[in-house]
């Protein structure tokens, strides 16, 4: 195998290697690279900025455990954001991975969660729907026909929070952390159309080029993927938010780097054999 | 759309659709599994039926009959794997009426239609360990795919498969691109199920669907135009809803 | 029930549920308060039935995985591990919680310390096989795959913070091609994909597309 094909055909265990590597180190000797504010980020901060003190808020946590890493940074974010504008929260899912989420998202920002003081009047979680998109057109219709308990199994209709919030219509914004089908397209479909709701969404990366097009008429701002938790935490924290991805971030950025190197050592040795060949 | 399915339907028009290249390598992945002595991993993807994403499944199902009856010419394994529960009974009438058709009968095996998991990652593995325990020389991927596709495309090109996928979630059509020999990009793995089967229906659908292009492509220049002369009627008939909700 | 009921009787109700809601959709005046009102009902009967899969589908992996156990087939421990991991924990959620579910802390305890260790790491290799697809990929053999490699590097640099360290202008850079081009491809394939959802939803509340109705249909 000449030079030029050994280029092209790096062995893929010492690219695995090199990934793991780069991409861990960092975590441990974090760089601490400045984190520039995006404007999808911008706009979804902007958005929940503008929440008054009483307003009531659906998150709708609609991630597996496999996008963890980037979706649960945003979703303590965004309570916390919400929280601090004086906002209520009523969680719900529509994926049955996540009532645990949402329950350790409360635990994480507030300290508890079900036995919190304000349980019921500031916040809540409702726990999963079944049935996807279908469920959040119930949802949306009628909430408390919808889901008769939280997903602590208490009668909603006692809560003081739910006694004034009966449908989609009684929401003054949605964020929806989302990251497959049910998710995002389908709230924009069945609660932000229909009942002309201000969305913002945060998704994983991988999905961020496909929400593009829905901004800015649908979706008023977009966290994409662990970069928009990064951003979304700095502007946070004016509210006293201390934020944790500062090293994961560091590793992001090296990781990009690696696959650029990759990608140029593979093209110079096609290029230089190409152009050896044509000699 | 009504109207191109009932020309269709009614044998008054038939639509013809063009090549797709994807499709056409079909029979070149089939027929090199056949030569290499290896089987044939097929997936119609990790959508179900009734959700918004049901069209690409039931395009995969399509796209199954062919495989397996080629592969039951053939006399090639083929290896079928399912994540919804719902869609294993409809795969296997599939496969079993393709190798009736094949002239293959007594060749169809049930246990070849596999369910593996209904959690995505857990279907994932399976599929992954499945292609590398049978080494498959063929990896063909039509349907909705999410966030495990390149785990597909990748675990089947370590074992050397020749792969053709498609979906329409455009959030794993970059990854097929890259990682897979053929791809079929969004509808046209819409287009592939009636291209295959010619049924008169999918053709009608696929007909109106590209008046229902040309419409909106008519929409968008007419809408482009007024909105930079200052006039936002098009603007405010498609905003919001007709009437207060 | 004969044949023709069997048959037919779904296709009808299929028909009547969906012009229900395309009605409730479009008509909510007082005069249809008890129109939209069934309907609602009627999502919400679709909410029951939709848990309900959720045994059809628990059923299906215990037959299968059963089968593989009894016949002894390659990988039965697998099976075995399955079958021991599905009816643990739900005899954890329905006996063991005291009522609670999933909301239990054992059971959100073992869901937090061994499914999603395990769901994110097989996610994880992604970032392996990200990094060989895109070095395997990413060559410049044609003038299309140039402009998609050099896209693909502006954006991959432009976000992540490391990539403004490297060139400030690379922020507006990277988003004039999210918003730009990709905005543009990703919306022509969105209305291409929601005109296949119209149509293929055309099809089923006419009866002309029965697939969903299980083989034989």
């Amino acid at each position: 195998m000449s030079f030029f094909d050994k280029l092209q055909n790096v062995d893929r265990r010492v690219i695995f290697l090199v990934t793991f590597l780069i991409v861990a180190l960092p975590l441990v000797r974090p760089i601490g690279l400045p984190i520039p504010i995006g404007p999808m980020t911008q706009a979804f901060y902007d958005t929940v900025e503008k929440l008054k003190p009483g307003d009531v808020v659906m998150i709708s946590f609609d991630y597996s455990a496999a996008v963890l890493a980037e979706q649960y940074p945003q979703s303590k974010s965004a309570i916390a954001h919400v929280l601090a504008k004086g906002a209520k929260i009523v969680a719900v899912c529509f994926w049955p991975d996540a009532p645990t989420f949402i329950d350790n998202a409360i635990t994480d920002v507030l300290g508890k969660a079900q036995d919190h003081p304000k349980y019921g009047v500031d916040f809540i979680n409702l726990g999963w729907v079944a049935g996807g998109e279908t469920a959040m057109a119930s949802f949306g219709k009628d909430i408390h026909a919808t889901c008769a308990k939280d997903h602590y199994g208490k009668p909603i209709g006692a809560l003081p929070l739910m006694k004034d919030v009966k449908s989609a219509k009684d929401f003054k914004l949605v964020i929806a952390l989302s990251t497959g089908t049910p998710g995002y397209r389908e709230l924009v479909r069945q609660i932000q159309a229909p009942y002309a709701i201000p969305l913002v969404v945060g998704v994983t990366a991988v999905t961020a080029p496909e929400v593009r097009p829905y901004f800015p008429q649908q979706i008023g701002g977009v966290l994409e993927g662990l970069a928009g938790a990064a951003e979304y935490e700095i502007l946070l924290k004016r509210y006293g938010y201390v934020g944790t991805l500062s090293a994961p971030m560091d590793a992001q950025s090296l990781g990009h780097l690696l696959v650029i190197f990759f990608v140029v050592l593979g093209n110079i040795g096609f290029v230089l054999k190409k152009y050896g060949k044509a000699k | 759309m009504l109207a191109a399915l009932y020309l269709t339907i009614k044998g008054i028009k038939t639509p013809t659709i063009r090549k797709i290249a994807g499709l056409e390598a079909i029979r070149e992945a089939v027929g090199r599994a056949t030569e290499m002595g290896r089987s044939i991993h097929f997936t119609p993807g990790i959508a179900g039926l009734a959700t918004d994403t049901g069209p690409q499944t039931l395009a995969g199902l399509s796209v199954l009959a062919h495989v397996a009856e080629l592969a039951a010419k053939y006399k090639t394994t083929l290896w079928t794997t399912i994540r919804i529960p719902q869609v294993q009974p409809l795969a296997a009438e599939i496969v079993r009426q393709a190798y009736v058709k094949a002239g293959a009968p007594d060749d169809y095996d049930p246990d070849k239609i596999i369910y593996l998991s209904d959690t995505q990652f857990a279907y994932a593995s399976g599929v992954v360990g499945l292609m590398h325990r049978e080494k498959v020389a063929a990896n063909i991927m039509i349907g909705g795919f999410w966030a495990e596709s390149l785990l597909f495309a990748e675990g089947a090109y370590l074992v050397g498969a020749i792969q053709v996928a498609g979906t329409a979630n455009t959030s794993q059509i970059p990854f097929f691109v890259a990682a897979c020999d053929y791809c079929l990009i969004g509808e046209e793995i819409l287009a592939a199920g009636a291209y295959i089967s010619k049924d008169p229906i999918q053709l009608g659908a696929i007909w109106g669907q590209d008046y229902g292009k040309l419409i909106t492509i008519v929409l968008v220049v007419v809408g482009t135009i007024l909105a930079l002369v200052g006039n936002d009627f098009l603007l405010k008939l498609f905003k919001g809803p007709l009437w207060p909700v | 029930m004969s044949a023709v009921v069997r048959r037919y009787l779904p296709l009808l109700i299929t028909f009547i549920v969906g012009m229900m809601v395309i009605g409730d959709y479009y008509f909510k005046t007082p005069a249809t308060a008890s129109f939209n009102k069934m309907t609602s009902d009627a999502m919400v009967f679709v909410l029951v039935v939709a848990s309900f899969a959720v045994i059809v589908g628990t059923g299906t992996a215990t037959r299968i995985h059963v089968r593989n156990l009894t016949k002894k087939r390659a990988g039965w421990y697998n099976s075995l591990g399955l079958l021991v991991a599905l009816y643990g924990m739900l005899i954890l959620g329905l006996v063991l919680a005291e009522g609670k579910f999933t909301a239990h802390p054992m059971y959100a305890y073992w869901w937090t310390t061994i499914y999603v260790p395990l769901d994110s790491t097989i996610m994880s290799l992604l970032a392996f096989y990200i990094v060989s697809a895109a070095y395997r990929a990413f060559r410049v053999r044609t003038r299309e795959a140039t402009v998609l490699l050099i896209s693909a590097v502006l954006v991959m640099l432009g976000r992540a913070p490391i990539g403004q360290v490297v060139w400030s202008d690379l922020g507006p850079i990277t988003s004039w091609i999210m918003s730009v081009p990709n905005t543009a491809a990703m919306r022509g394939i969105i209305i291409g994909v929601a005109l296949g959802t119209l149509s293929m939803s055309i099809r089923v509340l006419t009866g002309r597309e029965r697939g969903y109705l299980g083989p034989g249909a």
